[in-house]
């Protein structure tokens, strides 16, 4: 099998037209093997999906091929004209796309998507595809194919789709399966269920998958070979475990490092929460807000309690629909509960989201948004465009009276400075700005007004691992800083298990499991929890006896 | 069930309310804000009218009823058809209208239907045209088609194409053309500038659809650019398409009213430019109530239609069974997209669904 | 228009056609800027540009080819041509200003108490932006022309009414849009009250796509303003107003066809102009 792997790139460069920079891809080289699969894991801009793109002539207009071969068996993919690229795209080689919400035709039924390729290829008539189509949506795990074939996509969740997709992709029995991402859009359950399928598939029928990640811990567990992509060039390649055990070059090292799931230990837990037996700071008690519910779902929150003790970190995670948003904004005041309390401190926060307050109730309400900041998701938009990072982290100030004119100043550059950000940032606006950075000025923000809870809702979900990990040590340090109490709101398990003392688990608007962090992971009462726990990827290097040292003594690195 | 009852009550309530205000906004303005027309056109001395015939004219006409009962008569009238008298003439509104209207209805169709070929046959040429080679310019200057058609006025537009083609090249009889012959250059008036707005909304929506995840999945089975556009692009920017259709309405009457009078074509169009110059207002409020009318029932229409052919809006109203009335907004607001779109807005109203569902989970606050 | 808009979608994806229509809008631009910079001069100091009368066309002959001397000819009455399409400047680009103005004003006002108050308030506002809507926009310009008489400003109010609809829906959507963004939650979140984050965040960040609104909107009012002089119900003879010199020159398709045809081609240039410059704002702005 080794003689002749079923795709062999060698020395592929893509260059984008105009770009100015360096190209997308150098020189890179790789194989698939039949009935393996190869993980190409990398960070947003590394070039990984350009490579995908290039094995399968997808490349947009700008970018072209200006060195290296890709091969498919005897076929020479960079000499393809567009006639020859129809024969092999969708016969030879199928794709499956990392967004299943828009890679379905939302006019047309998902039987139809599945048989346009054997439609497309004229492989058999209206009959046949029929019975192929439904043959294929049970292959791939999907429960009542004849009603389902006459479904639409949008009457699917997520985790179908995908699956709709994979069927549409294999419909030709390729020799090779181009999966682009095709989990990083679901949840974690649905995403091991995703990842099953594959496995299954590629044994069942010997096809090669080129799996392309950013997330080095699916790649490990599920990959043959693994290739480590960083801005155009393969830093790392070789066979998955030894990748993980012995990593060779020091990115991967800290890719290894910064990747939450590969996180054995848990942080050491603070000591005097447990030493002072006080009142919790923050209790919820039966909080409820149901905005519709469908059958078993609650949308929104039913009979929600926790409670949490100052300078200590919560963590709140589920899927997605599970509630854990609306949770976080009735702590943060911007919600009124239908019923149920919320207190935080000497404050109900139910209170501040009616309206109808009199000055007293204005005065209070400051004093309320002081104690407890909210962080959001995505750090794009937390930010107004318009405003420059001073008058940004200038408006609380203002707002809650802190400070005077002159000592303002100093106030926000010292802020900046905490969340490890230069000076010369207070002038420019957010565009400028990277992800990391802005979501850094977001944290500013919220502390600058000295906040004694922060609420985190998915703060760290947008952005890439590298500075995931550097955002929860800064968050890390500035708890035990400023006596901070934190609560993370959280898909991502192995996030939580990273920076929570405690954690609650929801699910379709109820709160299914709550405790210290070790003691739920370690002990997971629910089947959601075990599934969640389960759904973790599982690296090989991991599984067995290696050595997680190297990668947590680069931990504190990360931070810089 | 693709239109349950519930939703079309709604849309038809919606669509007679928008009516009845309409024509309250009409009279108001046409009728009252004018006060006292009768007056001062038959105290005219020169007509020598007596006085008691100023009263019986008064009388008949109901002009000293007040306000209120003339707003119902004037409404109950509207009802059973029966528009008032034309000041100038004293025909019959209605009758004036009815001669005039086959003929502005023939034009109407015409141009419609041109325009809809001139858009289609545009739009899909700028986006699937050579996008490389000698002639990738003819699809860059196809693609400002919509911007210059746009900017053309169109009394302009009518007296170019009576120099060009019936002085110039004499194709087209100015003295007395066949039936047929008098359609052809009234008709490309009105269509190129209504081409433009559903060229570019189609324009639009194409390279949209073109650049979505599903098109890239199908061109990875292996599709050819011919299959994508017939099978998979054409349906889904359509959809779009259909919406403009509804709101070039005004555009067409606006092309009417020019049009028929550039070219002397007796039809409401020049009906409403003699009443407008003549202050004939009963003729006016006719007319701008039939018209509101026609906008109305096309939109609605076009509404009821969108269900039918955009399967994700029919099933989302029947499974989450009680938000009926907010997902019946989905249309009209891809269709204020569109108008929107027309005049080079976005309005952005994906964002806007989904920051009006975001309302709902977070009361917001001081 | 928003061809451009049509442009900046497809840079994402297709990157080669990208930078030719990039540069391609750019160059458009420049020349649409110099354009409307000719035709504000023609407005502010028409004198500069010609040395005739606008109204009073003396002994030159009627009905002039274009030549050196007479640019566009000359008319019926031997006025020249060139120099009554540079007068009726000021008239045209005046009375799309006060159509604007009007859109401009009342619309936003509209737009941004339906989007920031929501509830009945914008339930109401909205349903009647709809009604005003759903009359077609020449006869309710019609209508109102009627009601107001015959003028260059009442035209001009005319046509700003009819474009109420367009600003309150945008100005509208953008407050509800940037109302709900994070950002705005996060102002609330570091203590603002809802004056202070109406005036420093919605609407700061609101206005700059409603302003390229108003530029894009200018040449539909250019138009719809011509088409109202066109049919007698603007500008009064003798002043030139460019609508009415086509209408005048229209007697003549047969002999003189310059009369038309050259202010025809003047009007065009300056409308898609604007729409060229309204398209680069919103670009930029957005």
């Amino acid at each position: 099998m080794t003689a002749s792997p079923l795709l062999h790139i060698d020395g592929l460069t893509v260059d984008y037209a105009r770009r100015g920079g360096s190209p997308a891809v150098r020189g890179l080289d790789l194989t698939v093997d039949s009935g393996a699969m190869t993980a190409v894991v990398g960070e947003s801009g590394s070039g990984k999906s350009t490579t995908a793109n290039a094995v399968i002539g997808l490349l947009p207009s700008s970018a072209r091929i200006t060195a290296g071969q890709i091969r498919l068996g005897d076929l020479d993919l960079t000499r393809m004209g567009p006639v020859g690229w129809r024969g092999v795209r969708g016969a030879q080689i199928g794709y499956v796309p990392q967004d299943p919400g828009s890679s379905l035709n939302p006019l047309q039924t998902t039987g139809k998507s599945v048989a346009e390729a054997l439609r497309i290829h004229r492989r058999t008539n209206r009959a046949e595809a029929r019975d192929r189509v439904i043959e294929l949506l049970g292959r791939v795990g999907i429960d009542r194919p004849e009603k389902r074939a006459d479904q639409f996509p949008h009457e699917l969740s997520g985790g179908m789709r995908q699956r709709v997709l994979i069927a549409a992709a294999i419909a030709l029995r390729p020799r090779l399966l181009i999966a682009d991402e095709p989990t990083s859009a679901l949840d974690v359950t649905v995403q091991k269920q995703v990842l099953d399928l594959l496995d299954e598939l590629r044994a069942e029928t010997g096809m090669g998958i080129l799996f392309i990640t950013h997330d080095l811990a699916v790649a490990g567990e599920r990959a043959d070979d693994v290739l480590v992509m960083q801005a155009g060039t393969v830093v790392e390649s070789g066979e998955a475990g030894r990748i993980f055990s012995r990593p060779e070059t020091e990115y991967t090292s800290r890719l290894l490092a910064d990747a939450p799931a590969l996180q054995t230990k848990a942080r050491p837990s603070l000591p005097e929460a447990a030493a002072f037996p006080m009142r919790p700071f923050v209790s919820v008690d039966s909080l409820t807000q149901v905005f519709d519910r469908s059958g078993d779902q609650v949308i929104g929150v039913e009979d929600v309690s926790f409670t949490l003790d100052r300078g200590t970190t919560h963590g709140i995670v589920g899927e997605s629909g599970s509630g854990k948003t609306t949770t976080g904004k009735a702590l943060a005041g911007f919600l009124a509960p239908q019923s149920g309390r919320v207190r935080i401190g000497d404050f109900d926060a139910a209170e501040f989201g009616r309206s109808g307050r009199g000055v007293r109730g204005r005065a209070r309400i400051r004093e309320f948004r002081r104690t407890v900041q909210l962080v959001h998701q995505n750090p794009y938009s937390a930010l107004d465009p318009k405003h420059s990072i001073r008058a940004t982290l200038t408006e609380p100030l203002r707002n809650f009276g802190i400070g005077t004119r002159a000592t303002r100043d100093s106030l926000v550059t010292e802020t900046l400075e905490r969340v490890a950000l230069p000076a010369e940032f207070l002038d420019r606006r957010p565009a400028e700005l990277s992800g990391g950075q802005l979501q850094r000025v977001a944290i500013a923000r919220a502390l600058i007004a000295e906040p004694e809870l922060v609420v985190f809702d998915e703060a760290v979900s947008a952005l890439d691992v590298t500075v995931q990990a550097q955002i929860l040590t800064l968050l890390d340090r500035l708890q035990r800083e400023l006596g901070l109490t934190y609560v993370f709101i959280t898909h991502d398990l192995a996030v939580v298990r990273q920076i929570a003392d405690t954690v609650s688990v929801m699910s379709r608007g109820r709160l299914v499991e709550s405790g210290a962090t070790e003691e739920v992971f370690a002990h997971p009462s629910t089947d959601v929890t075990r599934a969640l726990l389960d759904a973790i990827p599982n690296p090989v290097a991991f599984s067995g006896h290696a050595d997680p040292h190297p990668a947590l003594a680069l931990t504190a690195a990360a931070e810089s | 069930m693709i239109l349950d009852t519930r939703y079309l009550l709604l849309r038809l309530g919606q669509a007679v309310l928008v009516l009845l205000l309409a024509f309250t906004a009409a009279f108001v303005l046409l009728s009252l804000i004018p006060g006292d027309g009768l007056t001062a056109r038959f105290a005219d001395p020169a007509l020598g009218l007596s006085s008691e015939q100023i009263t019986q004219i008064r009388e008949a006409t109901g002009a000293d009823e007040s306000w209120f009962s003339r707003y119902l008569l004037s409404l109950t009238g509207f009802l059973t058809g029966d528009f008032g008298y034309s000041v100038q003439t004293g025909a019959a509104v209605s009758t004036i209208i009815a001669a005039a209207l086959p003929s502005t209805a023939v034009l109407a169709v015409s141009g419609f239907l041109t325009a809809l070929v001139l858009a289609v046959a545009i739009a899909v040429a700028a986006t699937y045209g050579p996008a490389t080679g000698p002639f990738a310019w003819v699809r860059r200057a196809l693609d400002s088609v919509p911007s210059l058609f746009i900017s053309v006025p169109v009394f302009w537009l009518g007296i170019l194409l009576i120099q060009v083609f019936s002085f110039q090249f004499g194709f087209v009889s100015v003295v007395s053309p066949g039936p047929a012959e008098a359609l052809v250059l009234p008709t490309l008036t009105v269509a190129v500038p209504l081409s433009a707005p559903i060229t570019q909304v189609l324009i639009r929506s194409i390279t949209e659809v073109q650049a979505s995840g599903f098109v890239k999945v199908t061109t990875a089975k292996g599709a050819s650019e011919m299959w994508m556009l017939v099978h998979t692009v054409a349906r889904n920017a359509v959809l779009p398409g259909l919406t403009i259709i509804g709101l070039v309405f005004g555009e067409l009457v606006a092309g009417a009213v020019v049009t028929e009078t550039v070219f002397g074509r007796n039809g409401i169009g020049l009906i409403t430019a003699q009443a407008v110059t003549h202050r004939d207002n009963p003729i006016l409020l006719a007319v701008v109530v039939i018209a509101t009318f026609g906008y109305v029932i096309i939109n609605l229409a076009v509404d009821l239609l969108y269900p039918v052919i955009d399967v994700r809006l029919r099933t989302q109203r029947t499974t989450a069974s009680g938000k009926g009335l907010k997902n019946s907004d989905a249309s009209t607001r891809s269709a204020l997209t569109a108008t929107a779109a027309s005049v080079g807005v976005d309005l952005d109203w994906t964002d806007d669904t989904a920051a009006e569902t975001s309302t709902e989970t977070k009361a917001t606050n001081p | 228009m928003s061809l451009t808009d049509v442009f900046t979608r497809a840079e994402d994806t297709a990157g080669a056609r990208t930078r030719a229509a990039r540069s391609a809008v750019t160059s458009a631009t420049a020349v649409s800027a110099l354009v409307l910079l000719i035709a504000i001069a023609w407005a502010l100091f028409p004198g500069l540009f010609t040395h005739f009368d606008p109204n009073d066309g003396g002994d030159t002959p009627a009905l002039l080819a274009p030549s050196l001397e007479h640019w566009f000819g000359t008319d019926q009455t031997g006025r020249d041509a060139f120099t009554r399409v540079v007068y009726g400047a000021s008239q045209s680009l005046l009375a799309a200003l006060v159509a604007v103005g009007v859109g401009l004003l009342i619309g936003t006002a509209i737009g941004l108490i339906a989007g920031t108050r929501r509830g009945l308030v914008d339930d109401v506002l909205m349903r009647s932006i709809d009604v005003l809507l759903s009359i077609p926009a020449i006869l309710l310009s019609l209508s109102i022309v009627v009601v107001l008489g015959f003028g260059t400003i009442n035209a001009a109010i005319a046509v700003g009414v009819t474009a109420i609809a367009q600003f309150a829906r945008l100005a509208r959507s953008q407050a509800v849009q940037i109302g709900t963004s994070d950002y705005v939650a996060a102002a609330y979140g570091s203590g603002g009250t809802f004056f202070s984050v109406l005036v420093r965040h919605i609407l700061p960040n609101s206005i700059s796509p409603v302003l390229s609104l108003a530029v894009l909107q200018i040449g539909s009012a250019i138009l719809q303003i011509s088409t109202l002089g066109f049919l007698g119900y603007g500008t009064p003879p003798p002043t030139p107003e460019w609508g009415l010199i086509i209408a005048e020159g229209r007697n003549f398709v047969a002999t003189a066809w310059w009369l038309t045809v050259l202010p025809g081609l003047v009007v065009m240039a300056i409308v898609l102009a604007t729409h060229q410059i309204g398209n680069t704002l919103r670009k930029v702005t957005s």
